[in-house]
């Protein structure tokens, strides 16, 4: 009691005689902005909405600051005039105004109190002095670095400016996201804001002086610091020992006790950003702080920042005690000297009184149901529990590898899986009663749940362009279409899927040009376009993450390589007998059957040569088919070739050319158009009838069976070729490629090469059969496209294929 | 009697120049001291002679317009804010800037234009405020007080001087001092004071207020809305610049020319200009003013 008595006694006394002496000083201060206008800074946190003046405001925020630092250093003698101490619109003085009156009022220093916005994630100090960065030998107008008297300013202005920041710097309440800036406002301005000559506040100014950024008032935990007159108080009293020092005023011979009271465990819920460390634990607003020695009393203000000062103390051994219902009262000692804060984070301790239970959990359903492979298992306790000990008791049969992580400030315990559960498998969840809270209770019982897995544990891609091995992707423009078996979750797709170079650098995909899940339920589609024209002849990797996932979690898992290759699709073959340039073809309903909504039109925004393209339009039914008839005859023989440019819609639909020759009518297959993108095909006309003229009489699109997205067909065609056909015109020339047959096939698979095996992939890279052998039977799988890979001696190759 | 005749005079004098509309004849760009950039010009009373500064207020040149030639008068901190010419144009009042523990203090010294002699007239002092011309010499407002620094004797006249202390505005005549709150302000915030030249009205803004001219009692005579950096151009006009910013820079300034009576402005800076800190020589027609790039120019005034 004495020690209290003398402790109280000296405070008494030093507050008497004040030994800093400011006398004949004069500060301009200017606290920034003015007027809960629009050329104030209103950041909105709950309670208050948009507008409120009760909220925070960037004006209010500076004059509350404005009024501590004026009556600190009235209170050491100094003479101050504040730029306004109301906030009106009328206060928000013109630049002009504020200068003249710093200069004619005869201060010695100006200062301009402000915060600072950084996106609601950085929070820093930042002094905006007059003059230059010391490196900085460029020319202003107003500022010569080469006169010593501008040097002066500058270097005046930066001396005390430093002095600001480094004493703001130690505040230990907030979260700093960097150190302090101290920067002169002609190159600050010149490089980060591009103006010419620096903040018009401070031009024309000729006494130092400076813009004082004390700290990021979006940032939201300091937003709500800022809320509180304590802690506004706390810049302003730094302000003021930067003062006594710049003006050799002598040290203040009292110090303050500031701190901050939160939980030790709980953190903050908030959906705000928040920096890691202090920032993200709980503020206990309402806690009673006493000052053992003197017996003064703070209660925490509701604004979630937990903040409390105790002011000018004689130096001296102190205690803190903090108080609040349903947490153990702490103690702390702090030791104050003149002319500092000492800084008290502290961190209290709940009471918890009553055994740890888990009150809820998932997945939680009737074994007669089943969950997704992809779920995590969740426990909910009734209170936060002691990670060590939770984590031990936890298992899960048929065991699993994972990874365990706690949320909602350890409320909650989450099992994640490396990979996707099971299918169809019974799994058993346990925590054992060992696991325990922070005041070492434990559960009362074990506890346990069960459940099953759904048949389906990944999600496919079961159509992509280009497809594995694709090497005739058009190099300009070129589109990336991937197909999955169900709806994507798009939040990660942007990365997730990419494109490769051969050096497996990433190819910029174009940001604009994606679209998500445009396909028909419940498929689910991503397709996009690059910014960049890929290099013909170059290979290239299309990626599609494990992470890429569907609606309900379930991901791809394994990640996918397409590996393709750019080509230039424009043929050099001559002549063009239809470069599309006209509208030459028409729907002939007709020739048609199950086709609806046909039409054919030019294009001129998916041409690949010229002005136009042909676009060919229709929806068919299962097994229909539609045909669209030239408005003039092309003849063709057997003896030549008939080339065209396609421009597939992923359809997998038989593009077909139909010739007739009297009553002579043949369908010649060009293409399937289960690609997207331009590609040229050249069709060989040696099964017509020879020494026969045969007319183009038509191109049918037929619906494949096993396609359920092939009824809407969008096809462009570009330059119809005719020309010799190699083979026939000189005969005896070997392909070197072997040859796979029949394609289509149904029943088996055959290559001529000797001593080759096979192997059969889906066209997204999936092996679905390997034969060590030349003869591979297909009869039982799906009808489709795949892939044959022919290993013979030469070497590997792949070709397409159609199985019937 | 005598006195009262010929300011009634004056006035009818007055009155019958300005039935005329004020316009601006022509404008010339100083050519400053190794084309630098160059601020807050002051022209003399006949307007044949100019001071200016840097961006802020260090050192001060002296430009001759009918030559062009420009004289160094100092390169001190300081020197170029608010210098005067002497009432007989023979020498230039100017001050001097200096910093000890963070404390501004000012001299003033004398610079004879004849045979460029510089004379110190006050040695360093806090609180040097407004300077006025008086007689022989100036007078100057220096923290409580009103000093009187001439050449040789002094005058005992009456003196007619304005000032503020911490923005509140001082009115010293006849040897008083009064304290004018023309607005009532709460806080006051005069700036930019000034003494009609017949001594009988004051130039002010109050912050955050406009611009007024008032009585020598405090009574508002004129209301002239937004005007800043505001100088009379003679008894019927003021000068001064209605700038424009954004809270960070100054985004357009325009210098104008204001009849106080019918509050007629006349823009006397050109379209394109950000111009600002005017300074007036009436009697000549002349009107100068920096723009934010550095450069002076001195518009020549005409009533048609």
């Amino acid at each position: 009691m004495k020690k209290h008595l003398i402790l109280i006694l000296l405070a008494s006394m030093v507050a008497a005689t004040s030994a800093q002496n400011l006398q004949g000083v004069k500060i301009y201060i200017n606290p920034g902005h003015g007027g809960y206008d629009s050329d104030d800074r209103n950041v909105v946190i709950a309670p208050y909405k948009s507008g409120d003046q009760a909220g925070f405001w960037e004006s209010k925020s500076n004059l509350d600051k404005g009024f501590a630092l004026r009556d600190l250093l009235q209170s050491a003698g100094a003479t101050v005039i504040m730029s306004r101490t109301t906030n009106t619109t009328a206060d928000d003085l013109p630049l002009s105004q504020i200068v003249a009156s710093a200069n004619q009022a005869g201060a010695d220093f100006m200062l301009s109190i402000h915060s600072n916005a950084g996106n609601g994630v950085a929070n820093h100090v930042l002094m905006l002095h007059v003059g230059l960065d010391p490196t900085d030998t460029q020319t202003y107008p107003t500022f010569n670095i080469t006169n010593p008297a501008h040097k002066q300013l500058s270097d005046d202005s930066r001396a005390i400016s430093t002095e600001i920041a480094k004493n703001l710097f130690t505040n230990e309440l907030t979260t700093w996201s960097s150190g302090y800036s101290v920067r002169g406002d002609k190159t600050f301005a010149r490089l980060s804001m591009n103006w010419s000559d620096g903040y018009g506040v401070l031009r024309g100014l000729y006494v130092p002086g400076v813009i004082s950024e004390g700290s990021m008032h979006d940032y939201i935990p300091e937003t709500y610091r800022l809320m509180n007159p304590e802690y506004k108080w706390l810049e302003a009293w730094n302000f003021y020992k930067s003062f006594c020092n710049y003006f050799n005023g002598g040290e203040i011979p009292t110090g303050n006790i500031a701190g901050a009271v939160r939980d030790s465990r709980i953190k903050l819920e908030s959906n705000y950003n928040k920096l890691k460390g202090r920032d993200e634990m709980l503020p206990l607003n309402g806690t009673t702080v006493t000052l053992v020695e003197t017996g003064e009393k703070h209660t925490v203000d509701s604004m979630q920042n937990g903040v409390f000062v105790f002011k000018n103390l004689a130096p001296g051994l102190y205690h803190v005690k903090t108080e609040k219902e349903g947490y153990y009262p702490l103690t702390q000692e702090i030791r104050v000297n003149k002319h500092a804060v000492s800084w008290i984070n502290l961190s209290m301790n709940r009471i918890r009184n009553t055994p740890p239970a888990i009150i809820n959990y998932s997945p939680k359903v009737a074994l007669t149901d089943s969950v997704d492979a992809s779920t995590s298992i969740l426990l909910e306790f009734n209170w936060d529990m002691d990670e060590a000990s939770t984590s031990a008791a936890f298992s899960i049969t048929p065991e699993v590898t994972g990874k365990i992580t706690f949320e909602d400030t350890q409320y909650k315990m989450r099992f994640t899986p490396d990979k996707p559960l099971e299918k169809s498998t019974l799994y058993t969840v346990k925590l054992a009663k060992t696991a325990s809270h922070p005041d070492n209770l434990s559960l009362v019982d074990d506890f346990s749940f069960r459940f099953v897995t759904k048949s389906r544990n990944r999600l496919a891609l079961v159509s992509s362009y280009p497809s594995v091995m694709h090497s005739k992707v058009h190099y300009n423009a070129p589109a990336f279409r991937l197909i999955f078996d169900k709806k994507l979750h798009t939040s990660n797709l942007q990365n997730s899927v990419t494109v490769l170079d051969s050096k497996r650098q990433t190819v910029s995909k174009n940001a604009r040009s994606v679209e998500n899940n445009k396909i028909m339920l419940p498929y689910g589609s991503t397709y996009f376009r690059l910014i960049d024209n890929l290099i013909p002849g170059e290979n290239y990797f299309l990626v599609v993450d494990g992470a890429v996932k569907d609606e309900v979690g379930v991901s791809v898992v394994e990640t996918i390589e397409i590996p393709f290759t750019a080509v230039d699709a424009v043929s050099g073959h001559q002549p063009v007998v239809d470069a599309f340039e006209s509208l030459s073809y028409s729907y002939d309903p007709q020739k048609s059957a199950g086709a609806a909504n046909a039409s054919a039109s030019l294009s001129s925004s998916a041409k690949l040569a010229g002005n136009s393209a042909l676009r060919l339009e229709a929806s068919l039914a299962d097994e229909g088919h539609v045909v669209f008839s030239p408005l003039a005859a092309l003849s063709y023989t057997n003896e030549e070739m008939a080339g065209i440019h396609v421009f597939g819609d992923m359809s997998a639909n038989a593009l077909e050319f139909e010739f007739t020759a009297g009553g002579d009518k043949r369908y010649v297959p060009i293409c399937t158009t289960g690609f997207f993108g331009w590609e040229f095909f050249e069709v060989d006309l040696s099964e017509l009838a020879p020494a026969t003229v045969y007319t183009l009489t038509g191109i049918r699109i037929r619906r494949s069976a096993g396609f359920e997205w092939g009824s809407a067909v969008d096809v462009y065609l570009d330059n119809l070729l005719k020309y010799d056909n190699p083979h026939s015109s000189i005969p005896g020339v070997e392909t070197t490629k072997p040859l796979v047959y029949p394609n289509p096939a149904s029943e088996w698979l055959k290559t001529d090469a000797d001593g080759a095996s096979l192997s059969l992939y889906t066209l997204t890279g999936q092996l679905i059969r390997t034969v060590a052998a030349p003869v591979m039977t297909t009869g039982d799988l799906p009808p489709g496209s795949y892939l044959i890979r022919i290993d013979a001696g030469a070497g590997a190759s792949y070709q397409k294929v159609i199985l019937h | 009697m005598k006195k009262i005749i010929l300011i009634l005079l004056i006035a009818a004098t007055g009155c019958s120049i300005h039935a005329q509309k004020p316009g601006i004849s022509r404008y010339n760009q100083v050519n400053t001291e190794g084309n630098k950039a160059a601020f807050f010009p002051v022209l003399n009373r006949t307007g044949d002679l100019l001071l200016y500064s840097s961006g802020v207020y260090s050192g001060l040149q002296l430009h001759e317009l009918a030559t062009q030639k420009n004289i160094t008068i100092s390169t001190e901190a300081g020197a170029g804010y608010e210098p005067i010419f002497d009432l007989t144009n023979n020498r230039i009042f100017y001050r001097y800037s200096t910093f000890e523990n963070g404390r501004k203090f000012d001299g003033m010294q004398s610079y004879e234009l004849k045979t460029g002699k510089t004379v110190p007239m006050l040695s360093p002092r806090r609180e040097l405020r407004q300077v006025r011309g008086y007689n022989n010499g100036f007078l100057v407002a220096a923290e409580k007080q009103l000093l009187k620094v001439t050449f040789g004797r002094t005058g005992n006249d009456d003196l007619y001087f304005v000032t503020t202390e911490d923005l509140k505005m001082v009115l010293v005549k006849e040897g008083r001092k009064h304290y004018l709150n023309p607005l009532q302000m709460d806080e006051s915030r005069y700036i930019w004071v000034s003494l009609s030249p017949d001594n009988n009205r004051i130039l002010f803004t109050a912050a955050g207020k406009g611009t007024f001219i008032c009585d020598l009692q405090g009574k508002i005579l004129h209301r002239l809305n937004y005007l800043n950096a505001p100088v009379w151009y003679d008894a019927n006009y003021v000068v001064g610049m209605n700038d424009k910013d954004d809270g960070h820079v100054v985004t357009a300034s325009t210098i104008e020319l204001v009849n106080i009576k019918t509050n007629e402005r006349t823009p006397v800076s050109r379209k394109g200009e950000i111009a600002m800190h005017p300074t007036a020589a009436g009697q000549a027609g002349k009107i100068a003013y920096h723009t934010t790039e550095g450069k002076i120019f001195v518009a020549e005034v005409v009533f048609k």
